[in-house]
């Protein structure tokens, strides 16, 4: 014992001895190591540089559902510019993140890159990072986008634009796809797709007649992001003031995830999956094995995104489908809060070469790029006419866009109200719990989740607690802001929140 | 002769307790190969049933097309072929100068080394993703060896001290009356004898590169055409999409070559090991 | 083979010594033997230590991986992973799995390893090769698989069980807490079940040949041979094993997040994979420095549990000595 606990003890002091050499050591082996380096880098470089003429932009994008309108994009793009080569590389995009992590830590940005939630807007051009894009985004051509799409923090800073909306900002919210050939086999139409949860329970007994590996409902509970949106849609039809996109109440300025509208939603999922009425695999699945396998016939139903008409008709080779709007409680209505949280942008590096090549292709973009991926189905434009004028053959892809449109109403957002909300956003960001409802969800409809209501409890104090340090933090840091600029008394849910009620409350 | 029969008996047994258990082994295999023949829908919704309703053989030619399987083939070969020579050369001549000469610090060397294997490690990749930009090889082939080759070989170093210490004494005294030098006597006298040693160094890190995901991911990130297999495969899945049966299909394809190497060099492998476990 | 390190610090001890006498063939040794390991030094300066060192370094930072390393916070990281209790429950688990892998494939692949080992029986490099097979395919290729083949509906596992009637409705293996830990065991074993078994073969080829024909000559049958010459022979190599599976199971992290994503509500997650959301989280803020901790207090509790199992290395190679060095009397060993 004493030998090996000696032997491993004298290592571990070899290698403190190491680590504090290692500094002389490091740059030694950097030094001896250039040489050759530099030699195989200009190498590449010469080779890179040899047809000069051309410019090369490089454009990084982390959604694969449009990487077909985007080649398309710059296919014609390239054509009209023959002097401009859009490289546009695979990305693997669940390693996003990391990926832009390590290219900012060796400053290789590339021109034209998607955002990322690692990696905040505001924080980016803290750190100098991204490129200011008020030439491109002119006033005349803000107007083309939907209200409330250059909203503080999302795409712009300080009233100036750093990102370019990629899809519609009005993205996603949740509704329900029906199978048709299931419906029909069981004696059902289009007009018996449930608008409440007594329906879907109705209608579910009798699509269980069809056959013994055919449930009514299927869900993928492992892709908890998504569990977590529909329930917090689903929950607006019970308590319309916790908004679903975060869970957060903004009337009392509090995370309110242990709201009834949340514990009834989750608790009516329960209730499925004791009457068997829920895809038993649904538990063990993602979303999109929860949609092949209604693809399949499997199921009569699935919850999901706008996005999934795409995957459905391309990936599964399915058609057979229609779309509904998402069961609530008693039908009540449901909503999705628009507060101009575009998600997906594209930010142009600061550092890029070709700023002038940049600017010709994020025009493009917008005119050309929008509507080829708004003819393949994959997602409405943020440009508001071209969703109207555009001359699309996709009557489920329509009829998705049709309810995402009526789904999203635009409601306050602290952000507008108060710029400094931004930061105490990043911060908030590291602060968060890790937990979320779907997870919850999960193990609640696992079982080892006993007491819903406790759980979903201490998720709110987590993230109350998160947002009071953040808060305080900043308004120490010197900005003016408070808990309250996060309450919004004057909002009425369901009603747009227009920026005349922001001046209301600033009186 | 009667024990004869006994032991047939026996061993008919024991081939059938390990076939039933090696048909376990290989299910997975099988399932995956049928899959990869399927559609996307039948992937996931043909449960039990291994055999796809018509073969679908264009999933292998979108693996090949769409995760670039033809480049990325070629790059996890050179990549996985550069990393395995750099790494066993440089644990085999580690390990013989441990092994076979104890030179002052020689202890503390084999200890430190041994040591890495089981410190506590936080998030190293970007401290070497600083490096190999410091020494202009990001995005650069020798860029991605570099890196791939710098996961820690401690198994393969005191696999080859254990080896190159076991060999006799009079071996080397004999090639240096010879007039043999050092460096000759090591590769010319004490290389060869070390076969199974190199065999399960090249197996064990061919595997590992081979399959290695994160480091080519990171490495090549402005310029995908150096990608490997490994990172082709995650073409497959997109943020809301994924397309299982390429998925199949590419593991399939990258399944090959590592079973290729296993069977060349399986024989010496586990005399290898066996050298070692003697220590 | 970490038999071959210890054997080398306590072996050397008069190396340093002698240094003082050093003669001219001696030197031009130490020379060359500097030399050989230089590469080796500076790839592990460089690559190994210099990493492992930054890690440390941002474990007492407030850091998302970006920008300048400013906001020290002290030992703030590590006093709030102490308090976090979804750490201790992945550390739990962690060492679960550890030890229930552990406890599975040591005796099965050691069954296995001393059937192949039989002086007649056909067949060894096929069965060697497919039990082997699931070691050199990638992990995340194994749990994608997986996931299927332990499915609820319309999946082998319950399919066959039902058949059989041993269940009577599908059983959702991953979706219980109870039984996705055991699948991720099982898989885990019978990923790694393959390496083992070599490892148990090459033990079994280098056990001397002396102590079996001495048994043989004092009329020993083949089960009393097992019990009273094989196993106590190879404790050395048991200890060896172990300590290689377990080193093995520390890293599960591209099976569990392709299995189980750590589900269901972090019944499997592991400590890779706990440190992963932190420092990749795609819904909030990468947590190098957090991360950092974490890997840290981890594997100072493994690198305990590797002197824990040192010890027991050190223990079994001194009783297995004996055996052996009757055995091999005239001594195969140098020095």
């Amino acid at each position: 014992m004493n030998k090996i606990a000696f032997g491993l003890l004298s290592s571990a002091a070899a290698i403190s001895l190491l680590l504090t050499g290692c500094s002389s050591e490091q740059t030694g082996s950097t030094a001896s190591g250039t040489s050759s380096g530099t030699a195989s880098g200009t190498a590449a470089a010469d080779t890179a540089s040899g047809s000069k003429a051309p410019v090369t932009i490089t454009y990084w994008s982390r959604w694969p559902e449009s990487r077909q309108a985007i080649e398309q994009t710059i296919a014609d793009f390239e054509k009209d510019y023959p002097n401009i080569h859009v490289d546009f590389p695979d990305i693997v995009s669940s390693q996003y993140p990391a990926q832009l992590q390590a290219a900012i830590s060796s400053n290789s940005l590339p021109d034209i890159f998607a955002n990322s939630n690692a990696v905040p807007i505001d924080q980016l051009n803290r750190l100098g990072l991204i490129h200011n894009l008020d030439d491109v985004l002119t006033d005349e051509r803000k107007q083309q986008f939907y209200d409330g799409t250059w909203t503080e923090g999302y795409t712009t800073l300080d009233g100036s634009v750093y990102a370019l909306p990629h899809f519609t900002p009005r993205r996603y919210s949740h509704m329900l796809y029906y199978n048709k050939d299931v419906l029909a086999k069981a004696g059902l139409t289009e007009n018996d797709v449930p608008k409440s949860w007594e329906d879907l329970e109705k209608v579910g007994e009798k699509i269980r007649q069809v056959g013994s590996d055919v449930y009514p409902l299927i869900l993928g509970i492992k892709t908890d992001w998504l569990v977590t949106g529909y329930i917090g849609q689903m929950a607006t039809a019970i308590k319309p003031e916790v908004v679903p996109n975060d869970g957060f109440n903004l009337k009392t300025g509090q995370y309110e995830f242990d709201s009834p509208g949340y514990v009834e939603s989750v608790e009516f999922l329960k209730k499925l999956q004791d009457e068997k009425l829920l895809h038993p695999n649904s538990l063990v699945i993602d979303y999109r094995e929860a949609s092949s396998l209604f693809a399949a016939g499997k199921a009569a139903f699935v919850i999901d995104g706008t996005f999934l008409s795409s995957e459905l008709q391309q990936n599964n080779k399915f058609n057979d489908f229609g779309v509904a709007p998402l069961p609530t409680k008693d039908g009540k209505p449901s909503y999705y809060a628009f507060q101009g949280e575009t998600k997906a942008t594209v930010h142009v590096s600061k550092n890029t070469k070709h700023y002038e090549e940049v600017k010709l292709f994020l025009n493009y973009y917008m005119d050309h790029f929008y509507v080829n991926q708004l003819k393949l189905g994959v997602e409405g434009s943020p440009i508001v006419e071209q969703n109207k004028t555009t001359q699309v053959d996709n009557p489920q892809f329509l009829q998705a866009q049709d309810i995402q449109d009526k789904a999203f109403i635009l409601s306050p957002h602290p952000y507008t109200r108060n710029k400094a909300a931004v930061q105490v956003n990043t911060e908030l960001n590291g602060k968060k719990p890790k937990e979320n409802v779907g997870q919850i969800v999960e193990g609640y409809l696992a079982g080892q989740v006993t007491d819903l209501k406790g759980q979903l409890a201490q998720l709110s104090a987590g993230y109350n607690q998160a947002l009071k340090e953040s808060i305080d933090k900043v308004s120490r840091s010197g900005a003016k802001i408070s808990a309250t600029d996060y309450q919004f008394p004057n909002w009425t849910p369901f009603e747009p929140y227009t920026s005349d009620k922001y001046a209301e409350l600033a009186k | 002769m009667r024990r004869l029969v006994a032991r047939r008996g026996t061993n008919a047994l024991l081939h059938l307790a390990l076939l039933t258990f090696g048909a376990l082994w290989v299910y997975p295999f099988v399932w995956m190969l049928f899959s990869s023949l399927k559609t996307n829908t039948e992937y996931i919704a043909s449960g039990i049933r291994l055999l796809p309703e018509s073969a679908q053989w264009s999933n292998f030619s979108r693996a090949w097309r769409v995760g670039h399987f033809s480049a990325y083939f070629a790059n996890s070969a050179i990549v996985t072929a550069a990393t395995v020579v750099i790494v066993v050369v440089l644990s085999a001549l580690a390990g013989y100068a441990l092994g076979r000469v104890r030179f002052p610090g020689a202890r503390v060397l084999l200890a430190a080394f041994t040591a890495t294997m089981f410190i506590p490690k936080g998030y190293t990749i970007l401290p070497v993703y600083q490096l190999i930009k410091h020494l202009g090889l990001l995005n650069t082939m020798p860029g991605v060896i570099l890196a791939e080759s710098s996961g820690a070989h401690v198994l393969f170093i005191l696999l080859y001290t254990a080896h190159f210490r076991s060999l006799p004494q009079e071996l080397e005294e004999s090639a240096e009356i010879d007039g043999s030098g050092f460096f000759r006597t090591f590769r010319q006298i004490m290389l060869p004898l070390s076969l199974p040693i190199v065999s399960t160094t090249v197996i064990m890190q061919f595997i590992w590169t081979w399959n290695s995901f994160f480091v080519p991911l990171i490495f090549t990130l402005n310029k995908p055409e150096l990608r490997t297999l490994a990172v082709g495969m995650f073409s497959f899945t997109g943020e809301n999409t994924v397309d299982w049966s390429g998925m199949a299909a590419g593991a399939s394809i990258s399944l090959i070559p590592v079973m290729v190497v296993f069977i060349l060099f399986q024989r010496y492998f586990i005399n290898g090991i066996a050298g070692s476990v003697k220590g | 083979m970490s038999l071959g390190a210890n054997e080398a610090m306590t072996v050397r001890t008069d190396a340093s010594r002698s240094v003082v006498t050093l003669s001219r063939r001696k030197r031009t040794r130490y020379a060359w033997a500097y030399l050989f390991v230089l590469p080796q030094v500076v790839f592990f300066a460089a690559f190994t230590i210099y990493p492992i060192a930054m890690s440390y370094v941002y474990s007492f930072y407030e850091w998302s991986g970006i920008g300048p390393l400013e906001d020290s916070v002290g030992w703030s990281n590590f006093s709030e992973l102490l308090r976090d209790p979804a750490f201790w429950n992945a550390f739990r688990n962690s060492l679960i799995y550890i030890g229930a892998t552990a406890a599975i494939l040591l005796p099965s692949s050691l069954l296995l390893a001393l059937v192949l080992n039989r002086a007649v029986f056909r067949g060894k490099v096929f069965y060697r090769t497919v039990y082997f097979l699931p070691v050199v395919t990638a992990a995340s290729t194994v749990g994608i698989v997986m996931k299927f083949i332990f499915g609820n509906e319309n999946a082998l596992v319950n399919g066959l069980l039902l058949k059989l009637g041993l269940l009577s409705e599908p059983v959702p293996w991953l979706g219980q807490a109870g039984t996705a830990m055991g699948v991720l065991v099982l898989v885990g074993s019978w990923k790694f079940f393959g390496m083992a078994m070599v490892y148990w073969l090459a033990g079994l080829q280098s056990l001397p040949g002396e102590a079996f024909e001495a048994a043989r000559i004092d009329g020993a049958g083949s089960a009393q041979v097992l019990r009273y010459v094989t196993l106590p022979l190879l404790r050395p190599v048991a200890a060896v094993v172990l300590l290689l599976t377990v080193v093995n199971s520390m890293h599960v992290f591209d099976l569990v997040k392709t299995l189980t994503g750590g589900g269901p509500f972090y019944a499997t997650e592991t400590v890779d994979l706990y440190i992963y959301n932190y420092a990749f989280n795609t819904s909030g803020f990468p947590r190098i420095g957090y991360a950092s901790a974490a890997g840290i207090v981890f594997g100072l509790a493994i690198f305990l549990l590797t002197l824990l199992l040192g010890w027991l290395v050190q223990a079994s190679r001194e009783r297995g000595e004996r055996p052996r060095r009757a055995a091999a009397a005239r001594g195969g060993g140098r020095e």
